[in-house]
């Protein structure tokens, strides 16, 4: 029995089955003024109800035209399997506001959340060893969802929850799904390292997971991607994406 | 025609991610130059915390932060000896993007003087450095409101091969 990886900031449980139930909760987001530099120029925004979360992409021009799309469907599949992956909303902004017009908005996991890369010099060895379950649970889904780009240190987040204990969260999937199988290829599946290194990888968890994966209908993987309008996602992507997502199910598990 | 720059950014901690009325602890600031024949990189940060805001950050950099200045001067030192010229800023802003955040830089509002320059000697390069990350660490403390004792800064500058 895996543990409940889904222990987010009281205010992202609030909002985690109604924004991974549609593909846009139609809310209205300000812009705060607060942008980043990372992949995607991703900006804070806030909406009518005082949430703020996170707009991606936040400039045009980025390398991949699907960002929104993609960072939606990896959430929506990440809920449905249970594992710490933040949820995200589309926003169409309208064709009066410019491009990017339609984005995705991501809650943040955890109040505070410090990147891998900040949080790593901070840990016990215990703690670092109590976050091998969630990366090993992550091992299979990555693989699922071809997230190849896993080599940045702030790519997980750390949370720690009121008595000490740390928390994971994966973040940041434009890389993923349609980017990697442009081209309507099939790409065979491998398994990616740990990520982040915390240890060694636990196989009964990594097989649950798989197992979880092998489990996931062809009707809800349909489901989680044909719900997103074709302005944020061709329909030749999301078949492209549906055919993958179907296909890699039982070669996650056969890997393992 | 070579890239000319002059940027500035912000150092920040949000103690709350999810709530817009959470308190941000302004940290510090940087600014960086790009001429053909010049490149240069500013720090000015916080010295030291008040408790209260210490107590606002998550014991897992807590320590690291007690004196902000020092942890930065680090990620400093980082950036100029592994970001290539002109791209220091967004090096740090790629490390720091979470509670504890460099904010993607800004054109300098006071750069057009700099930038139109033919030649500039490497100390005046220095002065506008200094002066525009003191600018911006200013704005900041007046943005979030905090009490910013002796503030310390570190320059660091290097003539470039001619492009």
């Amino acid at each position: 029995m895996l543990p409940n990886f889904r222990r987010f900031a009281l205010s992202t449980r609030a909002i985690d089955v109604e924004w991974s139930a549609f593909h846009s909760t139609n809310d209205m987001w300000t812009p705060t003024g607060v942008v980043w530099a990372t992949n995607n120029g991703p900006l804070q925004v806030l909406n009518t109800a005082g949430v703020l979360g996170v707009q991606k992409p936040g400039r045009e021009a980025v390398t991949n035209l699907y960002t929104a799309a993609t960072e939606k469907i990896v959430a929506d599949l990440a809920q449905h399997l249970g594992l710490p992956v933040p949820p995200v909303t589309l926003w169409d902004r309208g064709a009066a506001a410019g491009p990017p017009r339609y984005v995705a908005v991501s809650a943040w996991a955890y109040d505070p959340a410090l990147t891998w890369g900040q949080a790593e010099p901070g840990l016990t060895p215990a703690q670092r060893a109590s976050l091998v379950p969630w990366a090993s649970a992550m091992v299979p889904f990555e693989s699922w969802i071809a997230a190849d780009d896993r080599q940045n240190p702030g790519n997980m987040l750390v949370g720690t929850d009121p008595s000490g204990e740390v928390l994971g969260a994966w973040i940041d999937y434009a890389f993923s799904l349609d980017f990697v199988w442009k081209g309507n290829h099939m790409h065979d599946c491998r398994v990616p390292p740990l990520y982040p290194p915390v240890g060694v990888p636990m196989a009964d968890v990594m097989i649950e997971v798989a197992d979880r994966i092998v489990g996931v209908e062809n009707t809800t993987i349909e489901g989680i991607v044909n719900r997103i309008p074709s302005n944020y996602l061709p329909r030749a992507a999301a078949d492209n994406i549906i055919h993958n997502l179907q296909f890699r199910r039982a070669n996650v598990r056969a890997l393992l | 025609m070579s890239i000319k720059t002059f940027r500035v950014a912000r150092i920040v901690y949000f103690t709350s991610l999810t709530s817009a009325n959470a308190r941000v602890i302004p940290l510090g600031s940087l600014s960086e130059v790009l001429l053909p024949q010049v490149h240069g990189l500013a720090l000015k940060a916080r010295a030291a915390l008040l408790p209260e805001e210490l107590a606002l950050i998550s014991p897992l950099i807590r320590d690291r932060l007690e004196n902000p200045f020092d942890f930065l001067r680090g990620e400093f030192d980082l950036a100029w000896k592994e970001a290539a010229a002109g791209s220091a800023i967004e090096f740090l802003a790629a490390r720091h993007a979470s509670s504890l955040s460099v904010l993607a830089p800004t054109d300098y509002s006071e750069r057009h003087w700099l930038l139109s320059r033919l030649f500039v000697r490497e100390d005046a390069v220095e002065a506008k450095l200094s002066a525009a990350v003191d600018s911006e660490f200013s704005e900041l403390i007046k943005c979030y409101g905090s009490h910013a004792a002796a503030p310390r800064k570190v320059i660091e500058s290097e003539e470039r091969a001619a492009a």
